[in-house]
């Protein structure tokens, strides 16, 4: 009887696993199907933005890692009205909307002033 | 260093840390000459901002001398005298290039946390919680200031540290609240909270031309300060301050009223009871009793304007009163970079001395004791002058003689 209740024990724990194992897999295979686009404005003209994009070394700076090339989807760069500057598209997949942010967020900021924010209050 | 550190709430200590250095290539250091304290380090000290982490250096009112300068910064020099706006602006995003420095795009680090909250993140802020960017405060002897050629505000010699320290938030927050009122002649201005930012805000209303001002507090002493600026005075324990303002007004109500409270504000009505209670439950951040009153006291087509702090969801919120009465609501943070020359003018004038304020003076040391003061509202506390480190001879020196000028100037 016991071994009969240990077996059942395993049998069901197994199983939970493995449907777990196959949810989460599904989920990172829709993730990393998924497009998701995010957008900014940058307060500067197209050539500008255009040369940034050309650069490997500052996409990457932006990017985080080189890695994240192979993620790009799009990138739809475009006139801001009103003279605001230029609308930079990005869509991206394996991506969450806020890394996407992130991402452009950097960049804007690369492009805007030069450097990337940060409230650490020692350089290492 | 010697710097303020944030713990938990009720629990800020001196302490000792490790200096700040030049991290980016705009960054400057500074070395603070004087600081204060806030109201709204209050809402940090009681504990209703979130994101504040233990270890957090306070404080973003401060003086000082640039001490150190990133590569890439060109017009801030080592040695210069600077006042330093309490947000910190990048000067080349479109808010900044529209002088909507408060809505700096690149200064926020953890952008992503305010936009969670509020749909688009403000500007980072010294010393104000990791929402808007962590950055560690100037109640301390040393202070990094990123994009210092755009957050560094030379002092002129003649504006001694007195008259200088309050450019950094409460003047201008105080003056941008009356500037908000679009204040017409003849207008009568009511104002809640008479701390600093509305002893600021009475002083300005003035400035700009109100006929009459209406300060509404409870603690006598600052009720007197107000009455000194110009204002008349409600004290809302002792009469209904709605019924109050109607009569003052000829039935009217107020042209303009402007909120200096914020998220902590006093009261016995049960909108103010729920609040509270609902508060220390953390059900809802934000105490708005102040702000419904001056919704339901504000007459026909008038101008709500809010510089105290809010953060989070209010609720009974009377919008049917804004609406039915065509009221303008004007708020935000202080854009504090556009006002700090022309009100740095206006004190090399002699049109107002902001040193009005000041009711307590010490050392970084007396920090921790100074937040228990204004938790409690004891010993008259309006505002504080902290001096980090020892002053230099030569500063006494300056400071000593521009004080025997002016009193000379004033007989």
């Amino acid at each position: 009887m016991s071994q009969r209740t240990t077996g059942f024990s395993l049998f069901a724990a197994g199983a939970a696993a493995s449907l777990t194992l196959t949810y989460v897999a599904r989920r990172a295979r829709a993730r990393m199907r998924k497009v998701i686009t995010q957008a900014v404005t940058i307060a500067l003209s197209r050539q500008p933005v255009e040369a940034f994009i050309e650069s490997r070394d500052r996409m990457v700076e932006a990017l985080g890692s080189k890695r994240r090339f192979s993620l790009i989807d799009r990138l739809v760069v475009r006139d801001a009205p009103g003279a605001r500057g230029t609308e930079v598209h990005l869509s991206m997949r394996g991506l969450g909307k806020y890394e996407i942010k992130e991402v452009l967020r950097r960049a804007k900021s690369l492009l805007e002033t030069g450097e990337v924010p940060t409230g650490r209050r020692h350089a290492s | 260093m010697k710097a303020v550190v944030w713990h938990a709430p009720h629990s800020v200590r001196v302490e000792r840390i490790k200096d700040p250095e030049i991290v980016n290539p705009h960054d400057a250091v500074v070395r603070v000459t004087a600081a204060a304290i806030c109201g709204s380090d209050l809402h940090l000290y009681n504990g209703f901002m979130p994101a504040m982490k233990p270890g957090d250096i306070l404080g973003h009112e401060f003086i000082g001398i640039v001490e150190e300068i990133g590569s890439a910064v060109r017009k801030t020099r080592p040695g210069n005298r600077v006042v330093v706006p309490f947000n910190i602006a990048c000067g080349k995003c479109e808010p900044c290039l529209r002088e909507r420095w408060a809505l700096c795009d690149n200064s926020n680090p953890n952008a992503d946390m305010a936009e969670k909250l509020y749909g688009y993140s403000c500007a980072g802020l010294f010393g104000y919680s990791h929402l808007f960017g962590g950055y560690s405060g100037g109640q301390a002897e040393y202070v990094r200031v990123p994009f210092a050629d755009v957050g560094c505000f030379e002092i002129p010699d003649e504006i001694e540290d007195e008259r200088a320290l309050f450019l950094t938030d409460v003047f201008p927050t105080g003056y941008m609240a009356a500037e908000n009122c679009d204040v017409k002649a003849g207008d009568v201005i009511a104002v809640w909270g008479c701390g600093p930012v509305g002893q600021f805000a009475i002083r300005s209303a003035y400035l700009l031309g109100a006929e009459e001002v209406i300060a509404i507090d409870r603690i006598p002493e600052r009720l007197d300060m107000a009455r000194s600026g110009g204002a008349r005075t409600i004290h809302f324990d002792e009469v209904n301050a709605l019924d109050a303002l109607f009569e003052m007004t000829g039935g009217r109500g107020p042209d303009v009223c402007i909120d200096c409270v914020g998220l902590e504000a006093h009261g016995r009505a049960p909108d103010a009871v729920a609040d509270k209670i609902k508060q220390t439950m953390r059900l809802e951040l934000d105490r708005a009793h102040v702000l419904r009153l001056a919704i339901l006291a504000c007459g026909k087509g008038g101008t709500i304007s809010v510089p105290g702090v809010y953060g989070g969801f209010i609720d009974k919120m009377p919008f049917g009163a804004i609406f039915e009465k065509g009221l303008q609501l004007r708020t935000g943070q202080t854009h504090t970079h556009r006002y700090i020359r022309p009100l740095m003018e206006r004190i090399r004038r002699g049109e107002i001395d902001p040193s009005f304020i000041i009711t307590h003076r010490g050392r970084l040391d007396d920090a921790p004791a100074f937040f228990e003061l204004m938790a409690r509202h004891e010993d008259n506390f309006v505002k504080s002058f902290l001096r980090p480190l020892p002053v230099t001879h030569r500063e006494h020196v300056f400071e000593e003689r521009t004080r025997q000028e002016l009193t000379q100037a004033h007989r």
